[in-house]
């Protein structure tokens, strides 16, 4: 495989990483405090109120593969810094550790669509 | 004719006696300073905000499955275990999001005729956008 010879997959892996980013500070925070606190506590309705609301539509096979895909990449971001940061604290893990934590951030996101379409 | 050439040069053994200096960096030098403890929060942070991610996926998983299951999940929120993640992962979020914030003029330079858009709306916009996803999930789900 010549042309594959010096080539680099960092554009791929950044640019997944860049996308994730971007995903993660605009939504995150609402979604830690909507899901995390303020629904559980009785907020929009509760567990009722919020099952009427989003059952049939986050439910589509579609809007849940776009979630899943959406969710995937802040968890790919998450998963890259998270191994980066291991060479900050002068861990200088081998390959299947690499492999291991961006299969994570792989398999999570597909696991799940699995049994979304399973349920 | 012969004088006092150039001394031959002469070999000798390549012993390097040279010394450098390396700083050892203790593991723990990201708590030696106020911006290395910044940046250490930071990257911390995505680990946090990833284990929430877990918890998401599993929370639309459970969606699937029915009102039963969603109420068992929104339950398990309630969970000590789980409220001490979700409030650290508020922090973290927060902390991811507003440290980003404050890079993005470093980034996106927009030039109106000959002067560039101040930092502080570049910065702004991005709050904007955040609060406005916000706004967006607030009526999507019928507000509190």
């Amino acid at each position: 495989m010549r042309q594959w010879e010096g080539r680099t997959n960092e554009p791929l892996m950044w640019t997944l990483f860049g996308a994730g980013g971007m995903l993660a500070v605009f939504t995150m925070p609402v979604l830690v405090v909507v899901f995390g606190l303020l629904v559980p506590f009785g907020g929009f309705g509760g567990a009722e109120g919020t099952y009427e609301r989003m059952h049939g539509l986050l439910t589509h096979p579609i809007v849940a593969l776009l979630l899943c895909l959406a969710l995937g990449l802040v968890l790919w971001h998450c998963c890259h810094r998270t191994f980066h940061a291991l060479h900050d604290l002068k861990l200088h893990p081998p390959e299947i550790v690499r492999s291991m934590i961006y299969g994570v951030a792989l398999l999570s996101p597909a696991i799940g669509y699995a049994l979304c379409l399973a349920a | 004719m012969t004088g006092p050439g150039p001394k031959p040069i002469e070999v000798v053994p390549s012993v390097s006696h040279r010394r450098p200096f390396r700083p050892t960096i203790k593991r723990t030098w990201f708590l030696a300073r106020p911006a290395y403890r910044a940046y250490a929060l930071r990257e911390f942070s995505s680990v946090i905000v990833g284990l929430f991610v877990f918890d998401l996926i599993a929370g639309l998983v459970c969606l699937h499955r029915g009102q039963d299951s969603w109420r068992w999940w929104v339950d398990l929120q309630t969970n000590p275990i789980n409220l001490t993640l979700t409030v650290l992962a508020v922090v973290m979020s927060l902390v991811h999001s507003t440290t980003w914030f404050k890079a993005t003029p470093k980034i996106i330079r927009i030039r109106r005729g000959v002067h560039y858009v101040a930092d502080g709306w570049v910065v702004a916009q991005h709050y904007l956008l955040l609060a406005l996803f916000g706004v967006v999930v607030y009526f999507w789900l019928g507000g509190l």
